[in-house]
C-alpha cells in the first residue's frame, strides 16, 4: 500500500457546473477547463484533518484510478464529502465499468490523500490515456 | 437599427425574449443568459465549429454522406445517439433511420429524467405549463436541480422572480414559497426556505417518509405539510433526483397522487431537463414505442435497460455509433468509452467535440436556432420554433439525416 492509500475517505459528490459548461462550450478542452474542473471543495474539518490550505494539492484515489486536483474548504460541506463538477477529472475515477449505473455516476468513493504533485494535466486523462 | 426577436436554444426553457440588432454578429444581445450567450459566441469561432471530413482528409458534404451511408448500411449493431439538441424534424428522421436499420437509439434520458418524463407521458404524474405558475403556485419545489447552474434564466422568467408582487424590501416575492430538495448546499439554496438536505441517495428513503412510511423524519413530516397545504404546487426534479431514484418512479408518482388527493390541492411536475430538446426527442419516441429511450428497433420493437447507451456500450455491443449533437466521450466516465474502440463513429454536431475528434466520419452542421430553423418542444411540453437569425455554410441537421437517410434506400 503507497502512503496516499492511508488517507481520508470520501464519497465524491458531481453536478453540472455552468462555468465550466461555458469554458467548454467557448474554449474547449484547455486550460480554462482544467482550471475549472480539477478542483474538489471539502469542509473545513476535512481541510483542517489533512492540514491541507486552499488551493492545496491533494490526491483522490478511486479503486483503480487516480488524479491530483486543488482543494478548497467551503463551510457548507459536511465532513466526509468532497463536491466536484462533473468533468473529465470525475468521470476518469470511475473504472469500474461492470458495475457502472446513472446513480454511480454523481458518487464516486475515494480515498483523498495530501499530494505534493501538480494537478493531473488534462491531457493525460483524455480518453485515450492510459489508466493506471 | 431595428431589432429582431429571437428564441434560444441554449437549454430547455427556450427563452423567446431574445432581442438582437438585425443584420448584426450577434453583438448588443438583450436577455440572453450566460449559457446561451456561450452558445452564441461560440458558433462564430471557427475553431470551434470544425470541418466536415472522413478520417483526417476535408470533404464535402455529399462524400461524407455517402461514406457514412456505407458504414451505416454494413453495421451489424448500430447505436444512435444524442439528439437531445435537434430539432422535432431531425428527431423524426433519426428514429427513421433508426427503424431502418433496425439500430439501438438512447439519449441522455436514459441517465436521468427518463422515467419521471416517462409518467407524465403516461398520464401518471401531472403536469403543467411554465406560464400557470406566475402568480399562482403558492409552493416551488426544486429537487435536485440547481436551475441556477442548468437553467439559468428559469427562476426570473418562469417562476419564482417572475411573481408580480414583492414583500416592501423588494427582495422577496410574497404569496410563493421556494424551497428545494437536494444532497448539497448551494447558491441557490441558500435562497431556499425551507430547504431540506438529503443524504446521498437518499430520495426514496425521505420520499417513504413522507408517505409516513419508514423512519419518521421531521424534515419529511415538514415537507408533507408544506405540499398539502400549498394548494397549487410544482415540484421541478433534476437528474438528481431521476438518478437517485434508479429508474422507479413508483414511490415520486404515489407521493404526488397522495398530495394530489388532498381537497384543494394540486401539484403538477415539470422535469429540469438537461439537454435542450429531450421533451421532443422524448414524446416522439413515446409516441412511436411506448418508451422515451433505449429503444432497439431490431426485429421487434423492444425497449429497457439493456438498450440502454451504458449497457450498450459495456457490452462492447455497437460496431458503428452515430452520435447526433451529443459528446459521450465527455460526459461518460473513460473506461466505459474505451470499449468502443473498435467501433466507428459517426458524429454529426454543430461543434468540435471529444466525440467528433475520435469520429471516422465528422460531418458539421448548422446551430439550430440561429443557423437554421425547426421545432422544439419546452421542457413543460409546449411548442417552440427557432428560426434562423443569418445563413452559415453548414447544412442543417436535418437536411444531414435526411440525406442519410435517403442513401439507405
Amino acid at each position: 500500500m503507497t502512503p496516499e492509500m492511508d488517507g481520508l475517505p470520501l464519497t465524491i459528490l458531481t453536478y453540472s457546473d455552468i462555468h465550466l459548461d461555458i469554458a467548454r462550450q467557448k474554449h474547449g478542452w484547455g486550460d480554462a477547463y482544467q482550471k475549472l474542473a480539477a478542483i474538489v471543495r471539502l469542509s473545513p474539518a476535512d481541510m483542517k484533518k489533512m492540514g491541507l490550505a486552499d488551493g492545496g494539492a491533494i490526491s483522490l484515489r478511486s479503486e483503480v484510478s487516480h488524479i491530483v486536483v486543488e482543494a478548497r474548504g467551503e463551510k457548507t460541506i459536511e465532513a466526509g464529502t468532497g463536491v466536484m463538477p462533473a468533468s473529465l477529472y470525475t468521470g476518469y475515477l470511475l473504472a469500474d465499468v461492470e458495475h457502472m449505473t446513472a446513480a454511480g455516476l454523481s458518487l464516486i468513493g475515494v480515498v483523498a490523500a495530501v499530494s505534493t504533485k501538480a494537478p493531473t494535466p488534462l491531457n493525460e486523462i483524455l480518453p485515450g490515456a492510459d489508466h493506471e | 437599427m431595428s431589432k429582431i426577436t429571437l428564441t434560444c436554444s441554449g437549454c430547455s426553457c427556450f427563452c423567446d425574449d431574445i432581442r438582437i440588432e438585425a443584420g448584426s454578429t450577434l453583438k448588443l444581445i438583450e436577455n440572453i443568459c450566460a449559457r446561451g450567450a456561450a452558445l452564441f459566441a461560440s458558433s462564430r469561432d471557427p475553431a470551434r465549429r470544425g470541418r466536415t471530413r472522413v478520417g483526417e482528409r476535408d470533404v464535402s458534404l455529399e462524400e461524407a454522406v455517402t461514406e457514412a451511408t456505407h458504414l451505416l448500411r454494413y453495421a451489424r449493431n448500430p447505436l444512435i445517439y444524442g439528439l437531445g439538441s435537434s430539432t422535432i424534424e431531425a428527431q423524426k428522421t433519426a428514429i427513421e433511420i433508426a427503424r431502418r436499420l433496425g439500430a439501438v437509439l438512447d439519449s441522455s434520458l436514459s441517465l436521468g429524467l427518463g422515467e419521471i418524463l416517462k409518467s407524465i407521458l403516461e398520464k401518471n404524474l401531472p403536469s403543467c405549463s411554465l406560464l400557470d405558475i406566475k402568480d399562482s403556485a403558492g409552493l416551488l419545489v426544486y429537487w435536485g436541480s440547481n436551475p441556477a447552474h442548468t437553467h439559468p434564466r428559469h427562476l426570473s422568467k418562469f417562476t419564482y422572480y417572475c411573481y408580480s408582487d414583492y414583500d416592501p424590501s423588494g427582495w422577496q416575492p410574497k404569496n410563493v414559497v421556494l424551497s428545494s430538495v437536494d444532497i448539497r448546499e448551494s447558491e441557490f439554496t441558500s435562497l431556499c426556505r425551507p430547504k431540506f438536505k438529503l443524504k446521498p441517495g437518499g430520495d426514496l428513503a425521505f420520499l417513504e417518509a413522507v408517505l409516513e412510511r419508514g423512519d419518521d423524519l421531521p424534515e419529511a413530516r415538514q415537507f408533507r405539510e408544506l405540499l398539502m397545504k400549498a394548494g397549487f404546487a410544482v415540484v421541478f426534479c433534476g437528474d438528481g433526483l431521476g438518478r437517485s431514484l434508479g429508474g422507479d418512479t413508483n414511490v415520486f408518482c404515489e407521493m404526488v397522487a397522495k398530495a394530489n388527493s388532498v381537497e384543494g390541492a394540486k401539484v403538477a411536475v415539470i422535469p429540469m431537463l438537461s439537454e435542450p430538446n429531450l421533451m421532443g426527442l422524448g414524446r416522439e419516441l413515446f409516441e412511436e414505442t411506448g418508451s422515451v429511450g433505449s429503444v432497439s428497433f431490431a426485429g421487434t420493437v423492444r425497449h429497457g435497460p439493456e438498450c440502454s447507451f451504458t449497457e450498450q456500450v459495456k457490452g462492447a455491443v455497437p460496431d458503428v455509433l452515430l452520435c447526433v449533437g451529443s459528446d459521450p466521450y465527455a460526459v461518460f466516465p473513460q473506461a466505459l468509452m474505451s470499449r468502443l474502440s473498435q467501433a466507428d463513429i459517426i458524429c454529426v454536431d454543430s461543434f468540435t467535440t471529444l466525440t467528433s475528434e475520435r469520429a471516422a466520419i465528422r460531418i458539421t452542421t448548422a446551430v439550430a436556432g440561429l443557423e437554421s430553423e425547426g421545432a422544439v418542444l419546452r421542457m413543460d411540453g409546449e411548442k417552440a420554433d427557432l428560426t434562423r437569425f443569418s445563413a452559415g455554410p453548414y447544412p442543417a441537421e436535418t437536411v444531414v439525416l435526411q440525406r442519410l437517410l435517403e442513401g439507405l434506400g
